[in-house]
């Protein structure tokens, strides 16, 4: 968790977005999956 | 309604026995040369996406929905709108608590999405510097002059005698870069593992660092830790704190459990990822940023709308925290949309060889923006791969 996630988490990143509009975009974590290891 | 498939498709509407020699419209070919056509199931009934026009009447006044903090003493009051979408032939229809930004289903083509598609364009790879490329050789001729004495083949063909030639009258051969260069060391150096592996390389934005994380202990939490710990998970609940559960990812704040210092972890910036994705990346142009819930009520009868669930941004949690985004403060010029960057994580263990135990433990991030029709297809390329997690058996001797 470097500081500069820490603060686009909070205020979030203004991106020219690929459809054309620019947005602040805020990275939210919602799923982790992973597998565990057999045996 | 703008119908984007109805040109295409429109004259196999009521068309129930298509000859199989006739070439469908809807007909692709894959990267293997293949010819593929559309189920009959889509060619018969056109897809038709949910948010196609907005619902003639007029949107319910703006409803105050008071936040779902428990434990703070302060309410806040979320406003929301309700804004149903026209039901679409299958009965299907969206509900968005705001107004959306990106018009509903004007950029996606349908077809694209229920059709094989063609391949996707795949990056190039990144461009390397030259001293990366021809690493252990100190300059460019050293390198030429190796490579063409290894790989020439160990019979004397005429073939590697003008090749030979050919190297050699190359501008960029200089005779004077070879003085002093030990040719016995430089093949060791090349036969070695020591040479940095090749997918964790700085310039495509590797950063290696090492981090310290905590082991729990083997001693089960007594009370005061038990209570420590659920006050931990209701601040990561109301977005306050940051999860730092998971797996090699610690936080270098505070951690319970035993520390241990992990040298050589190698990820990526998720920030530069998420700019770079949503800047530049073709499948940004079908991400979705204003998530709403998917109702079913069957069309022509009376029925209460029933909620769907089909993607990750159908979710009653998503649209929520998607909610209390719009309500974050706002700095007083700035007037930019706000969308949620919706981070998927997945780790696995892969054997990097076809024998051996060799393994490799890599880190994967997905955006919950994309429809899983797309990140599910291996040719979109839908992973980030954004870290190496190191096992814990290579630990053990620190």
């Amino acid at each position: 968790m470097s500081p500069e996630f820490v603060r686009a988490y909070r205020e979030g990143i203004v991106v020219d977005c690929k459809d054309g509009i620019r947005r602040r975009i805020y990275p939210r974590i919602f799923t982790y999956s992973a597998d565990y290891p057999e045996k | 309604m703008a119908d984007p498939e109805a040109g295409t498709l429109a004259s196999t509407l009521g068309n129930n026995n298509p000859s199989p020699q006739a070439e469908h419209p809807s007909t692709t070919t894959t990267r293997a040369g293949r010819q593929t056509r559309a189920t009959w199931k889509v060619r018969d009934q056109v897809p038709e996406g949910e948010g196609i026009a907005f619902d003639s009447e007029a949107p319910s006044p703006p409803s105050d929905e008071p936040a779902n903090s428990s434990c703070t003493r302060r309410l806040t009051l979320l406003v929301t709108e309700r804004i149903r979408t026209a039901a679409n032939r299958f009965g299907l229809s969206r509900l968005y608590k705001r107004r959306p930004v990106q018009e509903p289903d004007s950029s996606i083509g349908l077809e694209a999405v229920y059709t094989p598609s063609q391949s996707q364009r795949i990056p190039p790879p990144p461009k390397r510097a030259i001293q990366e490329i021809i690493a252990p050789h100190p300059n460019l001729t050293t390198f030429l002059f190796n490579h063409q004495f290894w790989l020439a083949g160990h019979k004397k063909t005429r073939n590697e005698r003008t090749a030979l030639r050919d190297v050699m009258v190359r501008e960029d051969f200089k005779n004077e870069e070879m003085l002093g260069v030990n040719f016995d060391q430089l093949d060791k150096k090349l036969g070695s593992s020591t040479l940095e592996a090749p997918w964790v390389r700085e310039s495509d934005g590797w950063i290696r660092e090492s981090i310290n994380i905590g082991i729990p202990p083997l001693k089960r939490p007594n009370q005061a830790e038990r209570r420590e710990a659920a006050a931990d998970r209701q601040r990561v609940q109301r977005g306050e704190g940051l999860p730092a559960e998971s797996q090699g990812i610690g936080s270098t704040t505070s951690f319970e459990g035993v520390p241990l210092t992990v040298l050589d972890f190698w990820h990526k910036d998720l920030c530069a990822e998420i700019r770079h994705t949503f800047a530049t990346d073709d499948a940004a142009r079908s991400f979705v940023y204003d998530p709403y819930l998917l109702y079913h009520a069957r069309p022509g009868a009376d029925d209460i709308p029933e909620p769907v669930y089909s993607e990750l941004f159908n979710s009653q949690a998503i649209v929520d925290k998607d909610i209390r985004i719009q309500h974050l403060p706002r700095q007083p010029e700035d007037d930019l949309p706000r969308a949620m960057a919706m981070m998927m994580y997945h780790s696995d263990v892969t054997h990097v060889t076809q024998f051996g135990d060799s393994k490799v433990w890599p880190g994967y991030l997905y955006f919950g923006n994309q429809t899983k029709y797309e990140s599910s297809r291996p040719s979109c390329h839908a992973a980030h791969h954004i870290a190496f997690f190191p096992s814990v058996s290579s630990l053990r001797t620190m």
